[in-house]
């Protein structure tokens, strides 16, 4: 015969404590609500900004080496194409295309005939104005605002050494 | 006949107040390296919006023509006849931007960004020596020293220089806004 002789917690001391828990953990999940609202979300951290920033940069980069320049837009669409100078190197590119759709509020680039990377998504608006001297473009200002970031205008000024022609 | 009789001694109450203060150490302790983290992100994206301020307007800046298109100023810094100094819009050179301060920061548009109203963007211009440009001259040498700042609540995160020569004019890049 087994005869077991254990020693538990009574139903009223499991209660108690499970009580105490409760309240506790009630008091806790507070504090962690409140608490949560300090962490910083994606547009905190600056992710949206350095994502524009970088697209202004590759943008400055791509007019800075054109040598002929074409911006159309219409009520869907604002389209900036460079042809590049060319150098002679093996790879180099020929064409850049930036497309700002406004309907999805996109900005892509485009190298030659490869597949549009999107560099943006939350573009809520796109302008470039050329300062041209004759049929040359001397310097473009750049103006964008973007949403989920924290300096939401953005623009840039950029000269162009190659004068690239106005098309 | 086999009579076993199991006798189970349980976790005393002082072995689990020392674990639960053991653990309670511990969860503080990492729950303070949390706070760090999340104040050092937030620093991280004030310096980078600090900075891309201060090139914007550096950019500005220097696409301006060195000497004002319709006088010459000679020594003095700051906005020409007919020029409004709280309207960029009619700034043509680069001196124009002498002591230039907006909180929060416009666009060259002249429109307000609302959307960073404790921030600060501020320029000095200073005629400067061509042998060596750290030394400010009272008088036009041909080389000014632009200093763009950016605070936010009145701590400074970016400051940027750059030298502007009168050189720059025959290039031909400056843009042709302003008054």
């Amino acid at each position: 015969m087994t005869r077991l002789s254990r020693s538990g917690f009574t139903l009223i001391e499991m209660a108690t404590s499970l009580s105490i828990i409760s309240v506790l953990m009630l008091g806790l999940s507070g504090a962690i609500v409140v608490g949560s609202y300090a962490i910083p979300t994606t547009t905190d951290t600056g992710l949206g900004d350095q994502a524009v920033i970088d697209t202004l940069n590759k943008m400055r980069s791509d007019l800075q080496g054109a040598d002929q320049y074409k911006f159309r837009e219409d009520a869907s669409i604002k389209q900036l194409e460079l042809r590049m100078v060319s150098t002679g190197a093996i790879g180099e590119p020929g064409k850049v295309c930036y497309v700002y759709t406004i309907a999805d509020n996109t900005m892509t680039r485009a190298v030659d005939s490869e597949v549009a990377e999107t560099l943006l998504s939350t573009a809520d608006n796109f302008l470039i104005t050329a300062a041209v001297d004759g049929n040359d473009v001397v310097s473009a200002h750049i103006l964008m605002s973007a949403t989920d970031t924290i300096q939401r205008y953005y623009e840039s000024f950029v000269t162009l050494p190659f004068k690239p022609e106005d098309k | 006949m086999r009579c076993l009789s199991l006798s189970r001694r349980g976790i005393s109450m002082a072995e689990t107040i020392v674990s639960t203060l053991i653990i309670g150490f511990v969860l503080v302790g990492t729950l303070q390296i949390i706070g760090p983290m999340v104040r050092s992100s937030t620093v991280h994206a004030n310096k980078l919006i600090a900075t891309n301020l201060a090139n914007e307007l550096m950019e500005e800046i220097i696409t301006k023509k060195f000497t004002d298109p319709d006088e010459d100023a000679g020594d003095l810094l700051g906005v020409d006849t007919g020029e409004r100094s709280e309207n960029r819009n009619d700034f043509d050179d680069v001196d124009d931007y002498q002591s230039w301060t907006s909180t929060p920061p416009k666009l060259s548009t002249n429109q307000t960004n609302t959307a960073i109203p404790g921030w600060t963007r501020t320029v000095k211009i200073v005629h400067v020596e061509i042998s060596d440009p750290s030394v400010d001259s009272a008088s036009a040498t041909g080389l000014k020293k632009i200093t763009v700042t950016v605070s936010k609540d009145g701590t400074q995160l970016a400051s940027i220089v750059s030298l502007q020569s009168s050189a720059a004019d025959s290039l031909g890049f400056a843009s042709a806004s302003g008054g």
